[in-house]
């Protein structure tokens, strides 16, 4: 008999979900829906709104596997995309109070604390990079990310020129990418 | 379209940040099958927000991964639980094991009772065995018995003396008398004469010089046999007595021999 596996490369994963192995997307979930559901209650500001959501997402990602190809870049980035896309699809149907998004706005200081309500993960050493994003890549990265706003919703709000919006975008990631090179020295 | 350009144009970047419209979405994904860097800074740029989105981890409710596998496990009836590939592989992997037991189950039956015969005619050899090993130690017996009685008769003290079959009773056929004076020994062979019937043996006489007869003895025929020894025997006469043998020679006269010195 073959040893439990308990560890899925991800291409095995890919495979194994495709199908239909059940152990395989308890694995999924296990490794993936803890920063799913931080990004998700980010975007629509309740936990309760965010399980619907996850749900939701993980129900879609087992029926669609089968669309997922490496060319479309990482598993978890087409697992995280199924799931923000939900979740801002949410967002505009529920219309949700303006309060509630302002609190996940907050850009005072975004620590990990912030967010959590009940388990809190350890980061011991672990350099806290909102800390140390600028806050113009931060709001760039919010208004687009966590509130899907259009280029040129984003391009009225800032009072910038539309092509400007763009620019605004590749520093902000050019930014985070450097911040996270540097991180990996511990 | 240079691809540097294309590239810190931020197209990349609004894709990846989930803005892109529907025609610059499609623009990107041709560009990136198109051009391995464009690929490779797309690929770069969703690491660093898979990155960053793991900034915001939050542990879900325990009860929401229940309430997921259910959803899976109603949506999938053929859903594998546990390691197995496939719910049909599964199945009839299941029905192949089954097949594959019972076919090997009869296999040992048959090999057992294969055994079961073999084990008895290995018995049965093993007895045989035992036979021949007794066999041959009576052969080993007789054949040194043999050897002795040639080497002995090699020797030349053993004075030899043939006798012959008388004719009307035992034509063609002979007895030797090995004959030892200085030690007093005396040998009979004969497989020749014919072979006494039940309850009769052979009988040897020794006519020494002085005309007086001596009973030299009963012999076994085929068998190289000691018999009495006399000085001085002239003549030596095979009659055909009564098992055990006579004081005075009854039976009918079978060979005749003349010692020659």
């Amino acid at each position: 008999m073959e040893k439990e596996k308990t560890f899925f490369s991800e291409s095995e994963l890919v495979s194994q979900l495709q199908n239909k192995n059940t152990k395989a997307f308890g694995y999924l979930y296990d490794n993936y829906a803890p920063t799913i559901y931080g990004v998700v209650v980010r975007i629509v500001g309740s936990e309760e709104i965010a399980q619907d959501v996850v749900q939701e997402s993980f129900v879609k990602v087992w029926n669609s596997i089968t669309q997922y190809s490496t060319e479309k870049g990482k598993l978890f980035t087409w697992v995280l995309n199924i799931a923000r896309n939900t979740a801002i699809d949410k967002l505009r149907s529920k219309e949700i109070k303006q309060t509630q998004k302002n609190d996940s706005l907050n850009l005072k200081a975004h620590k990990k604390t912030d967010n959590s309500t009940q388990q809190m993960s350890e980061y011991i050493g672990f350099k806290e990079i909102m800390d140390k994003m600028k806050d113009e890549h931060k709001i760039i990265i919010d208004m687009m990310y966590f509130e899907g706003y259009s280029q040129s919703e984003i391009a009225d709000k800032l009072s910038i020129p539309l092509g400007t919006v763009k620019t605004r975008a590749r520093n902000a990631l050019e930014y985070l990418r450097n911040l996270l090179k540097s991180d990996w020295n511990f | 379209m240079k691809i540097q350009e294309y590239i810190e144009s931020g197209i990349l970047s609004i894709y990846v940040l989930g803005i892109a419209s529907d025609e610059e979405q499609k623009e990107v994904e041709e560009m990136a099958r198109q051009y391995p860097e464009i690929a490779d800074e797309l690929y770069s740029l969703q690491a660093s927000m898979n990155e960053y989105a793991s900034q915001f981890e939050m542990a879900p409710p325990k009860s929401l991964k229940d309430k997921i596998m259910q959803n899976i496990i109603d949506e999938t009836p053929n859903a594998t639980i546990g390691t197995s590939k496939n719910g049909k592989i599964f199945q009839y992997g299941m029905v192949a094991s089954i097949a594959l037991f019972l076919v090997s189950l009869l296999g040992n039956l048959y090999f057992y009772n294969q055994w079961k015969q073999t084990q008895n005619d290995l018995a049965i050899v093993r007895n045989q065995n035992i036979e021949i090993a007794d066999n041959q130690k009576v052969l080993e017996t007789k054949y040194r018995e043999l050897e002795g009685e040639l080497s002995m008769v090699q020797n030349p003290a053993y004075h030899i003396t043939y006798l012959e079959g008388m004719k009307d009773m035992a034509p063609q056929s002979y007895a030797a008398v090995f004959w030892n004076n200085e030690k007093q020994q005396a040998y009979i062979f004969t497989n020749s004469l014919p072979k006494p019937p039940s309850g009769k043996q052979y009988q040897l006489w020794a006519l020494t010089d002085d005309n007086i007869v001596w009973d030299a003895g009963v012999f076994h025929w085929g068998k190289f046999t000691p018999v009495k020894c006399f000085k001085k025997p002239q003549k030596f006469i095979i009659t055909l007595e009564k098992e055990g043998g006579v004081p005075k020679a009854e039976g009918q006269a079978y060979a005749v021999g003349v010692v020659k010195i």
